[in-house]
């Protein structure tokens, strides 16, 4: 794993640097834009961490740039800028994790695990999540290594939860995809869809819990 | 009324008025000179006719049946002035008296009299007095029948006869008539006047009307506008684009704000991870995350000023909802249960997102850290305008309400990690969007926060 951290201030690239040499794999700390693009020019990363006020401009001008990448960059922003607006214009752009200063340290590097494991999985198709796992390419689910078979559809909501597990996926971004655009879908459908998944994840032994929140939407979580 | 003076199509009508009356006085006085010089037997004409003509309206017979001149003559300006003139005279007659003033010339009578039987109405001759070429004028009294008046010697220079003549003709009528004509013109330029400045105006107001206050937001456009309102615009574009600025640099004070307190912050936090007795490492980082939500909420406040919050229409249900989103993984962590409990459809209001959407996670932010023992924190949006953030922890005493919107207040029930200023960013956020905030006690104990927006 290889991270790149693009802060202009010196104190803290080299904390960010030690931190992440040893949670994560080899660091390399540039203090402007045009640094960072000429490093990511010239080799890959898994994992870029940006703060946003830079002497060169807005880190968020690195975004179109890690685009462009293949295989691309996890990206997660470290910035001083808290505003609701801020952080959505960043989310917007394609940022994987948005993070304010100042910031616990243990949280910064389980969220930059967080976000690799993510990208892994993307990458194999396979997301583990307590004692189970999910493989988007076979489109198979394991609880503790033991196939279980599930339908297409409670499939799909398995795979749209698992994406951004820990995290509310709302009700109609569920609906959206697990339906398609002719489908007639009653006003339960959804929930009657996922009680029968959570059904048979429990009776498989599988340790993550999909929960409701009412009005919002459903989160998968292992705790 | 107070606003008269101020209205144009007002000053334009007087002025036109005013214009009106000169400009018609001026061209019947020149077209009158021109057409006296041009023909001078009219000009000795009009003096004896319209003495003539004044006489026989004057001229009634009393009881006795004796002639009489009423007063409305012999004491008017008309009479004066003819009496000025030594050649001056007149004479009336009937079949037995006669009454007359100045050196008379009685040689017509035999003539005019030769027939009796048909009145004459009117007749006139000229003849030669010192040199001076006159006229003589007879008319017959209109309602006296047999009445004769004459009048003569009567030389006047061009000034005099124009005034004599409009003096004889002041008979009324024609003066309404005039005044009538002026007063549809008048009340028509008004009108006119009106339609031709504020049609264009209207247009000005209306772009103006769609300016939105947002920064860098629309200017009147040049093209639509009369040349006349053009400095007016230009000015009210430059105005504009003064406010543009000042929201830009109270932003980007902001930003540099957050930039500079935030950064050494961050970097002392950091250095307390060498600190090695556990317990005052324990109690540090508890000041600093203290110094840094007390930062973070100043910055809020700081944003909230009126000059960059914008209101536009926001759906509360979807604020709400962005809010509840984010501390769900929060709240899972607490054992706490988020719930969202909502219409369908939207809720509209006029506000900033930004601010609604601080103010809310506010509310629940404050659930999550003040209400100990609640299972579930809920946020409910109701139709019309309100959004209340319910929880079943201790609640706020009922003697602590009014004082705990305030800065830097805290209460006894809660946490004392606070820094006291959430609820009163809350109180800000609903000042600028004309609301309401109440706090009350939920029905199962704890606290409910209500806001209420003008709907
Ligand atoms: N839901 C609640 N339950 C119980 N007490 C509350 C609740 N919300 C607020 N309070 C009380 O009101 C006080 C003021 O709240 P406020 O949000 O203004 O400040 P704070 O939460 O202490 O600090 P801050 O929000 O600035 O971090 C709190 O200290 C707490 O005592
Ligand atoms: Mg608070």
């Amino acid at each position: 794993m290889r991270v790149l951290i693009l802060e202009d201030d010196k104190e803290l690239a080299h904390w960010l640097r030690g931190a992440f040499t040893s949670a994560i794999g080899a660091t390399d700390t540039v203090s402007t834009i045009e640094g960072a693009e000429a490093a990511i020019a010239a080799f890959h990363f898994d994992l870029i961490v940006i703060d946003r006020g830079l002497p060169d401009g807005d880190g968020l001008s690195l975004l179109s740039t890690i685009r462009r990448c293949k295989p691309q960059p996890a990206t997660l922003f470290l910035t001083a800028y808290d505003d609701h607006s801020d952080i959505l214009s960043a989310l917007d752009g394609g940022a994987d994790e948005y993070i304010c200063k100042p910031f616990e340290p243990s949280e910064l590097i389980a969220r930059a695990r967080a976000i690799l494991r993510r990208y892994k999985a993307d990458q194999s198709g396979l997301s583990i999540l307590g004692n189970l796992s999910f493989d988007a390419h076979n489109r198979t689910v394991e609880v503790d290594n033991i196939a279980i078979g599930i339908p297409r559809r409670e499939l799909a909501i398995l795979e749209a939860l698992i994406r951004r597990a820990g995290q509310v996926v709302q009700r109609d971004r569920l609906e959206g995809s697990v339906y398609c655009f002719d489908d007639e879908i009653g006003s339960n459908a959804l929930d009657s869809h996922v009680s029968r998944l959570r059904r048979r994840l429990r009776e498989a032994g599988c340790s993550a819990q999909i929960k409701a929140v009412r009005g919002l939407g459903y989160l998968v979580t292992n705790p | 009324m107070k606003y008269r003076g101020r209205s144009l199509s007002f000053r334009v009508a007087v002025l036109f008025f005013v214009g009106s009356i000169v400009a018609m006085t001026m061209s019947t006085l020149i077209t009158l000179v021109l057409f006296l010089l041009a023909m001078p037997d009219e000009q000795i004409r009009i003096g004896p006719y319209a003495l003539a003509k004044a006489l026989s309206a004057a001229v009634t017979h009393d009881q006795a049946g004796r002639i009489h001149i009423a007063e409305d003559f012999t004491k008017s300006t008309l009479l004066a002035v003819a009496e000025q003139r030594q050649s001056f005279w007149y004479v009336v007659t009937d079949s037995e008296q006669e009454l007359s003033y100045g050196p008379v010339r009685r040689h017509t009578g035999a003539l005019f009299g030769a027939s009796p039987r048909e009145q004459i109405i009117y007749a006139e001759y000229t003849y030669v007095q010192d040199g001076r070429k006159m006229m003589g004028v007879r008319v017959a009294s209109p309602d006296v029948s047999g009445t004769t008046i004459e009048v003569g010697g009567l030389a006047l220079s061009i000034p005099e006869t124009l005034w004599v003549g409009l003096v004889a003709s002041a008979d009324g009528a024609l003066y309404q008539l005039l005044g009538i004509v002026l007063l549809a013109t008048t009340t028509a330029t008004v009108l006119i006047v009106r339609s031709t400045i504020a049609g264009p105006v209207k247009r000005v107001v209306k772009s103006a009307e769609q300016i939105d206050g947002l920064p860098n937001g629309r200017r009147i456009p040049h093209d639509l506008t009369p040349t006349e309102l053009l400095p007016m615009v230009a000015a009210f574009n430059t105005a504009l684009q003064k406010i543009d600025l000042a929201f830009d640099s109270q932003r980007n004070f902001l930003s540099n704000a957050a930039h500079e307190l935030r950064t050494p912050l961050t970097k002392l936090r950091l250095k307390l991870e060498d600190v090695k007795d556990e317990e005052l490492k324990r109690k540090l980082v508890r000041d600093t995350t203290r110094l840094s939500s007390i930062v973070t909420m100043l910055l809020q406040l700081a944003r909230l000023s009126k000059q960059s919050v914008t209101l536009t229409t926001v759906d509360l249900v979807a604020v709400a909802r962005a809010a509840s989103v984010e501390y769900v993984p929060v709240a899972l962590k607490k054992n706490i249960e988020i719930r969202l409990e909502a219409p369908n459809a939207p809720v509209l209001v006029n506000g900033s997102e930004l601010a609604l959407h601080m103010a809310i996670s506010n509310l629940i932010t404050n659930s999550l850290q003040h209400a100990s023992g609640t299972q579930a924190v809920t946020i409910h949006v109701t139709c019309p305008a309100q959004v209340s953030v319910v929880d079943n922890g201790p609640g706020i005493l009922a003697d602590e309400w009014v004082d705990i919107v305030r800065p830097f207040v805290r209460g006894k029930h809660g946490s004392s990690d606070g820094t006291g200023l959430g609820l009163s960013i809350v109180c800000q956020v609903m000042d600028i969007h004309g609301g309401t905030i109440a706090l009350a006690q939920s029905p199962r104990g704890g606290a409910t926060v209500t806001l209420g927006f003008p709907h």
